[in-house]
């Protein structure tokens, strides 16, 4: 695997792990962040930007709690 | 396709989470002891075309509600439109062995005129006991229906799935006039008319309570079990680390084998194998402590032992009441920062929340078995124990001690004693379910890896990155970790933790620790990994047991007896006393007790040595 292969994979690996914190602790920023690019791509002709976009478009946020599955300490799991 | 909802209620303890995981398929956490559901839990099932939804309420002993957990039951029993949950049908799980209790609110619940039935839950425990019900008799003296369950075997909840899709589709609402009759009385006239009762219900119970419930024995078999359960951690542990060790070593190597030298290399051996490996070794140790507090749950010992120490928690500030939170709090804060809303007093409540992040996590466990397996010899004491798993069974005291003294303190500052006597409901003991001890164990074991590939691996990686980055000057001789982000943000901090003994890479791990407290293990095997020369995987024990002296190792334990180190905690403390004040003086008081008592640990092991 060339250096430029190695520097692509670590660097996306380093975003995802940057979005998965931004998604626990930035809940709702991360939500709107993901709307707003889901919305970008859904709003473009092109088909494959729309199936990108519709792929992106989160859940429907859900408020925090034992019933409600909030996962900050999975006991609810 | 038509919709049923149906609430599951009841008094405490009486196997409505064991009937909702039976009708569901889901897996709630169930112990022999009251109030462990504190929140309302909502699944579903489908039979025959018709959807189910089953909502597992609090239980509560009457409605009128004397606790936060006991008014949301109130409220959806009463039929708040808050929670979106209308249910068509009440069933009310009664625990058969316990009738007398349990019957009464049977009636308040009949007089609210819902449609209801009445879930006649653990027959086999009262068929064992020699309790004989008459469930037609039973049945015209309550005026609804009953039907038989056993929430705990396979096939126990089948006939309640059935009628709740089949025979009561359409059970009319019925007259609520009140009854004239006291409430005392007609469970005595029912109990007189469809229940017989064997002479001694619980003769086996009240010969183990005169043994377990002694004021002096009790105590004594208390800490005998607890101190055997910390023995078997480390005594059964080490198989199964060793195997988890050698697995990821030879990953290691064999990545090494496959990939170039380089960046992805780099992340994968020094970050993804030395972080996440170290962390891994440790679920054998904590499987076998859940096992065992697992199965005390199960057996009804937990209420007697909170009952034992309810004289010393009240003398501390605390009350029996208390017990249940704490204790949830050794699986995790979280859910025992939850469980206080089953506590009536708000003065009792947030005492407990205070304290609550002073109980030993499951996440403390692999700091403190790290540091005592790379400073405490693996020796014998007085031929039997394991010196070792006294020094665990130390901190857990220790952190015992701490919640006491905290509590007591707390007193100083609010005289206002609460007058709440502590009312517990001492369950029937029974021997532990396989299932259940199983459904629990593979939870513990499903929430510890989700958490190693979650944030334990998000955060080691980022600590990779900036552990790795920049890359150090031509001809720097030095490590190269000392030039990167977070070499520097280690060295610009470590003057601050310099008179507790702390180096700049264990401030460095203590950062993402913050997230978890088991990232600082990862951490410090990413960190050790990026600043030894050698390439590849080795046993961070051994590299702390020579970089580390032992007075710095104590301190460091100290350290995580007290530090709130886990953010997901303090948001809850937030949550539960919505107030940031109360939270703040949390947090403050823990690190500083974390930074006092580090200092004056490690000043004095400086000072002996």
């Amino acid at each position: 695997m060339s250096g430029l292969w190695q520097h692509f994979v670590v660097y996306a690996v380093l975003l995802w792990c940057l979005w998965r914190l931004a998604c626990k602790y930035a809940p709702n920023a991360s939500w709107r962040w993901r709307a707003k690019i889901s919305y970008f791509f859904e709003s473009r002709h092109a088909g494959i930007f729309k199936r990108v976009g519709r792929a992106l478009r989160p859940a429907v946020s859900i408020p925090a709690g034992c019933a409600k599955h909030c996962r900050s300490c999975n006991t609810c799991a | 396709m038509n919709t049923l909802q149906v609430a599951l209620v009841g008094n405490p303890n009486s196997g409505k989470t064991a009937l909702f995981n039976r009708l569901t398929g889901s897996r709630q956490k169930v112990a022999n002891y009251a109030g462990v559901t504190v929140e309302r839990k909502e699944g579903q099932f489908v039979l025959d075309d018709r959807l189910v939804r089953v909502l597992d309420l609090p239980g509560a002993y009457s409605l009128n509600a004397s606790s936060p957990d006991e008014q949301i039951t109130r409220e959806i029993c009463v039929g708040s439109t808050d929670y979106g949950f209308h249910p068509d049908l009440l069933v009310c799980v009664v625990d058969a062995t316990n009738l007398r209790l349990h019957l009464r609110f049977v009636l308040e619940l009949k007089a609210l005129g819902k449609p209801m039935l009445v879930a006649l839950n653990m027959m086999d425990a009262a068929g064992k006991r020699g309790i004989d019900i008459d469930i037609d008799k039973l049945q015209q003296a309550l005026g609804v229906p009953v039907l038989p369950t056993v929430a705990v075997a396979a096939h126990g909840a089948d006939a309640l799935k059935n009628a709740l899709v089949h025979d009561l589709q359409t059970l009319p609402a019925r007259d609520s006039g009140a009854d004239a009759e006291d409430a005392h009385q007609q469970v005595r006239r029912i109990l007189s008319e469809s229940v017989s009762m064997p002479r001694a219900t619980a003769e086996l119970d009240d010969r183990l309570d005169r043994w377990l419930l002694h004021p002096v024995f009790g105590l004594l078999i208390l800490f005998t079990v607890l101190f055997l359960m910390f023995q078997a951690v480390y005594a059964w542990a080490a198989p199964f680390q060793d195997g988890i060790s050698a697995a990821v070593a030879w990953l290691s190597v064999t990545t090494g084998s496959v990939l170039p030298d380089g960046i992805l290399l780099s992340l994968l051996q020094d970050g993804v194998f030395a972080g996440l490996g170290t962390v891994l070794e440790f679920l054998p140790q904590i499987l076998i402590l859940f096992t065992f507090i697992l199965a005390l749950e199960e057996t009804g010992y937990l209420p007697r032992a909170a009952f034992l120490l309810d004289r010393a928690m009240f003398a501390s500030g605390l009350t029996g009441r208390s017990f249940i939170p704490l204790l949830s709090s050794y699986a995790c804060a979280i859910p025992g920062i939850m469980a206080t809303r089953s506590i009536q007093d708000p003065r009792d409540r947030l005492a407990t929340i205070m304290v609550a992040p002073l109980t030993t996590c499951s996440a403390r466990l692999p700091v403190y078995t790290l540091l005592i397996g790379a400073f405490i010899p693996d020796q014998r004491v007085l031929g039997w124990f394991n010196m070792q798993g006294m020094v665990l069974f130390g901190l857990y005291l220790f952190g015992i001690v701490s919640v006491f003294g905290v509590a007591w303190v707390m007193k100083r500052f609010n005289r206002q004693q609460s007058d709440h006597a502590l009312l517990l409901e001492l369950p029937s003991y029974r021997l532990p379910n396989p299932r259940d001890l199983l459904i629990g164990l593979w939870d513990r074991a499903r929430i510890f890896l989700r958490r190693v590939g979650g944030i334990i691996l998000t955060l080691t990686v980022l600590l990779w990155f900036l552990s790795s980055f920049p890359a150090p000057p031509e001809g720097y001789s030095g490590p190269a970790i000392d030039v990167s982000f977070a070499g520097r943000l280690g060295h610009f901090l470590a003057p601050l933790f310099a008179p507790i003994g702390f180096n700049w890479q264990i401030v460095l791990a203590l950062i993402p620790g913050m997230a978890a407290r088991e990232v600082a293990v990862s951490g410090l095997a990413t960190v050790y990994a990026l600043s030894s020369d050698e390439s590849g995987i080795s046993q961070l024990g051994g590299i702390l047991a020579n970089e580390w002296t032992l007075a710095t190792a104590l301190s460091v334990l100290t350290w995580y007896v007290f530090a709130p180190q886990c953010i997901s905690t303090i948001a809850t403390i937030k949550r539960e006393t919505n107030s940031w004040k109360l939270t703040g003086i949390a947090v403050f008081y823990l690190f500083g007790l974390a930074y006092l008592f580090s200092l004056l640990v490690y000043q004095s092991a400086v000072a002996l040595s």
